[in-house]
C-alpha cells in the first residue's frame, strides 16, 4: 500500500511537467500576444504608442524571446511560487488567484456537500422502493434538475430572492462588505449569498448522483450476498447499510477526484450570471484577452488538481475496497 | 403424512407460491408437501426451474417481493418445542428473524458471490454470533477460530481477518458452512452447495456437511439437481417437477425402485461407467413454460409412459406405494379411471 502510494505520487511529477509544456504552447498558439491586443486597444482609443515603449514592454515581459525561453522563465518562477504577472490586471497572478480560489472552494464545497446529502438518501430510497410512487417522483424531479440549464435556475432564484424576499443577490457579498476586511459580519453575509450558487450548482449534480446511486444500489441488491445477509436474520435496514449500500458507494468514491478540477472551471456560466467572484469567470477572461501567465497558471492548477483528485480517489478507493488494496 | 408427525422439525403442507410479474402470474409451487424429521436429512432433487430453491426460500421467508405464498402451511417446531406456522409470520418480523439464522441456517450455491467481498471472514461470521448468541468481541473471536477449525480451514486464527476473495472456492464454501453453523441452528438448508465447485472439492464439502449434520444432530435439507449428490447424504429423497413433488422415497428405493417416469428419466440421465457406451440419455423436451403450464399431469408432454387422456386431463393424486414411498402418477392408480385410454 505504501509503495503503491509512493509510486502514484512520483508518477504525478512527469505528468505535470508534460501538461505544463503543452498548456503553455496551447496558450501561445493564437496569433499575436497580449501586447498586440493591448496596443490595438490603445490605438483605437486615440493614443499613439511609441515603438520604444512597445519594445521596452516586450523586453520587460520577455515576449521577444523564443517560446522555450519564455516557458523556462515562467516554470522556474512557478517552482519558486511566482506564477508571473497578469498583463490584464496589472497585478501578480498570485494575488489574483488565491482569493478567488478560496471563494470558489467555498461555493463548490458547499454545493458538493449539498448534492451528496440530498442525493445519497434519495438514491437509496429510490433503489429500495423501486417503481414506487416516491421513486417515480424523485426520478421525475431528478430528470427535471438534470435537464434544466443551471443559469436558468440561477436567474429564477435571483428573481425570487430579490423580488419576494428583498435580499441582495448576485455576487457573494453585499456591497457594504465587498471591499471590507474579513469579519464575522462578512462571513454571515457570505453565507447569506452562498445558498443560491450552492443550490444552483448542486441541483444538476444531485440529479446525476441520484441516478448513479440508485443504479449502483439496484445492481448490488440483486447480488447473492444480500440474500446471505438476509438469511442470517439481520434487520432489513442493518443489512441494507452494512452490505449493499456499502458496496454501492464504491463507484461513488471514484468520482470524488473529478470534483477537484471543478473547483476552478466548474460552473463558469453560473458564476458569470450570478457575478460570483470565483475562479471560473477569471479564467474565461484571461483566455479571451490572451493574458498568458494568468491563463497558463490556471491551466496548470487545473491539471495539478486533476492529478491530485485522481490520487485522492485512488487512495479512497483502496480504503473502501479491499479487493483493490490487496491486488 | 409421516407416521411420527410430531417428530418432524419442518412439515410443509400444500405449499403454493406464485410470482406476480408484469407479464402475468407464475405459479412456481403448486402444492408442495414434504417433511424433515428431527435429525434426519432429506434431499430435494429436480431440474432447474422446478421450484427447489423457491421452496427453501419460502421456508425462510426470503422470497422476492413479487412472490407470495398463496396457500399452505409450514409447520416448524421451535427449540422450545412449540410448533409454529412460518407462513403466519411477516418476512421482516422479529420472530421470523430469530428463526432465520438462529434456528434455520442456509448455505448457498455460489461461494464466490454469496459472501461479501468487502467484509472480513471474521466480520461475517461474528455478525451471526452477535445477532443470535449475544456474546462479546473477545468470545466472538475465539468462537470464530473454533468454527473455522471445525470446518477444516488451516491457520484459522490468521485467516479469519482476511477477505473472502483471498480464499479458494472450496475454502469459501467452508467459510459459508462455518457461518451457517455459528448460531448453532437446528436445521440446515443447503441449496446446491457444491454445484459451483470442482469435482474433487465437491466430495470434501459434502463430507463436511454430512459430518456436521451428524455431529450437531442437524436436520438437513439438501437441494440439488444431481441425484448422485444425494446418494450418501440423505435419508429421504423428494423429486420435484414443475412446482410439485412427484415422488418421494427412502434414498435407496429411489435408486433401485424408482416409480415415477420422471424419476426414472433423471436416473437414466446419469452417465454410467459400466455398461454399453453411447449417448447419455436425457428426458425429451424441456421444463414447461411457466406462463403456460400443460393441463393435467404437468409431466405428460415429456412422459415416456404416457397412458392417455387421463394424464392430459386429470391431476394425479399422491398415493403411497410402500411405507415411506409416495408417487403422483396414474400408472399406480387402481381406480378404473385409468381405463379411459384412447
Amino acid at each position: 500500500m505504501f509503495l503503491y502510494l509512493v509510486n502514484r505520487v512520483l508518477m504525478i511529477i512527469p505528468t505535470l511537467i508534460v501538461i505544463s509544456m503543452i498548456s503553455f504552447v496551447i496558450i501561445q498558439l493564437p496569433p499575436g500576444d497580449y501586447l498586440t491586443t493591448y496596443m490595438a486597444r490603445l490605438q483605437q482609443s486615440g493614443y499613439t504608442v511609441d515603438q520604444s515603449e512597445i519594445d521596452s514592454l516586450n523586453r520587460r515581459y520577455g515576449l521577444d524571446r523564443p517560446i522555450h525561453v519564455q516557458y523556462y522563465r515562467w516554470i522556474t518562477g512557478v517552482l519558486r511560487g511566482d506564477f508571473g504577472y497578469s498583463f490584464d490586471w496589472q497585478r501578480p497572478v498570485n494575488q489574483l488567484i488565491w482569493e478567488r480560489l478560496a471563494l470558489t472552494l467555498a461555493v463548490t464545497t458547499a454545493s458538493l456537500i449539498f448534492s451528496w446529502i440530498l442525493a445519497f438518501p434519495i438514491g437509496v430510497y429510490s433503489a429500495v422502493k423501486q417503481h414506487s410512487v416516491g421513486d417515480y417522483f424523485f426520478t421525475f424531479l431528478g430528470f427535471l434538475g438534470l435537464a434544466t440549464p443551471n443559469f436558468m435556475i440561477a436567474l429564477l432564484l435571483m428573481f425570487v430572492a430579490h423580488r419576494y424576499l428583498g435580499w441582495s443577490v448576485g455576487g457573494l457579498f453585499s456591497p457594504e462588505y465587498m471591499a471590507a476586511p474579513w469579519s464575522m459580519g462578512k462571513v454571515v453575509d457570505l453565507l447569506k449569498h452562498l445558498w443560491i450558487p450552492m443550490v444552483v450548482v448542486g441541483t444538476a449534480g444531485t440529479a446525476g448522483l441520484i441516478r448513479v446511486m440508485r443504479n449502483n444500489l439496484l445492481d448490488e441488491l440483486s447480488k447473492p450476498y444480500v440474500l446471505t445477509a438476509k438469511s442470517k436474520g439481520l434487520k432489513e435496514v442493518t443489512m441494507l447499510f452494512k452490505y449493499p449500500v456499502r458496496l454501492a458507494i464504491i463507484p461513488f468514491v471514484s468520482t470524488v477526484g473529478w470534483q477537484l478540477p471543478n473547483l476552478i472551471s466548474g460552473a463558469t456560466i453560473v458564476a458569470v450570471v450570478l457575478s460570483l467572484p470565483t475562479a471560473g469567470p477569471l479564467l474565461l477572461r484571461a483566455l479571451l484577452s490572451q493574458d498568458m501567465y494568468l491563463a497558463g497558471s490556471f491551466v496548470l492548477l487545473l491539471a495539478s488538481l486533476t492529478c491530485i483528485g485522481t490520487l485522492i480517489s485512488d487512495v479512497l478507493l483502496a480504503l473502501v475496497d479491499p479487493r483493490i488494496r490487496y491486488e | 403424512m409421516t407416521e411420527n408427525g410430531s417428530k418432524n422439525i419442518i412439515d410443509v403442507k400444500d405449499l403454493q407460491v406464485s410470482f406476480f410479474t408484469d407479464s402475468g402470474v407464475v405459479r412456481a409451487l403448486n402444492g408442495v408437501n414434504f417433511a424433515i424429521p428431527q435429525g434426519k436429512a432429506i434431499g430435494v432433487v429436480g431440474e432447474s426451474g422446478c421450484g427447489k430453491t423457491v421452496t427453501s426460500y419460502a421456508v425462510l421467508q426470503l422470497l422476492a417481493k413479487t412472490a407470495k405464498i398463496t396457500q399452505g402451511t409450514i409447520q416448524f417446531q421451535k427449540r422450545d418445542g412449540t410448533v409454529v406456522d412460518l407462513t403466519q409470520y411477516k418476512p421482516g418480523s422479529n420472530e421470523m428473524r430469530r428463526i432465520r439464522g438462529g434456528e434455520i441456517s442456509m448455505i448457498f450455491q455460489e461461494p464466490m458471490s454469496s459472501l461479501s467481498p468487502v467484509h472480513t471472514v471474521y466480520d461475517q461470521i461474528a455478525e451471526n454470533l452477535f445477532l443470535h448468541k449475544g456474546i462479546n468481541e473477545k468470545q466472538a473471536r475465539e468462537r470464530t477460530v473454533e468454527l473455522l477449525q471445525l470446518v477444516g480451514i488451516p491457520k484459522a486464527a490468521e485467516r479469519m481477518d482476511e477477505y473472502t476473495f483471498q480464499f479458494s472456492g472450496g475454502m469459501r464454501q467452508r467459510v459459508m458452512i462455518a457461518m451457517a453453523l455459528a448460531p448453532e441452528p437446528r436445521v440446515l438448508i443447503a441449496d446446491e452447495p457444491t454445484t459451483a465447485l470442482d469435482v474433487t472439492i465437491q466430495a470434501q464439502v459434502l463430507q463436511l456437511i454430512k459430518r456436521m449434520q451428524e455431529e450437531f444432530n442437524l436436520s438437513l435439507m439438501l437441494i440439488t439437481h444431481d441425484l448422485g449428490v444425494v446418494a450418501h447424504m440423505v435419508d429421504q429423497v423428494y423429486v420435484m417437477y414443475r412446482g410439485r413433488v412427484v415422488e418421494d422415497a427412502p434414498v435407496m428405493e429411489v435408486f433401485y425402485e424408482p416409480r415415477h417416469p420422471y424419476t426414472r428419466g433423471l436416473l437414466n440421465s446419469i452417465p454410467k461407467l459400466r455398461g454399453p457406451r453411447g449417448k447419455v440419455a436425457s428426458i425429451p423436451g424441456t421444463v414447461p413454460d411457466s406462463y403456460n403450464l400443460p393441463s393435467g399431469c404437468l409431466f405428460h408432454p415429456r412422459c415416456s409412459q404416457y397412458i392417455g387422456e387421463v394424464c392430459r386431463q386429470n391431476v394425479p393424486q399422491t398415493r403411497a406405494v410402500s411405507a415411506n414411498h409416495r408417487v403422483s402418477c396414474f400408472l399406480y392408480d387402481e381406480t378404473p379411471d385409468v381405463q379411459k385410454e384412447v
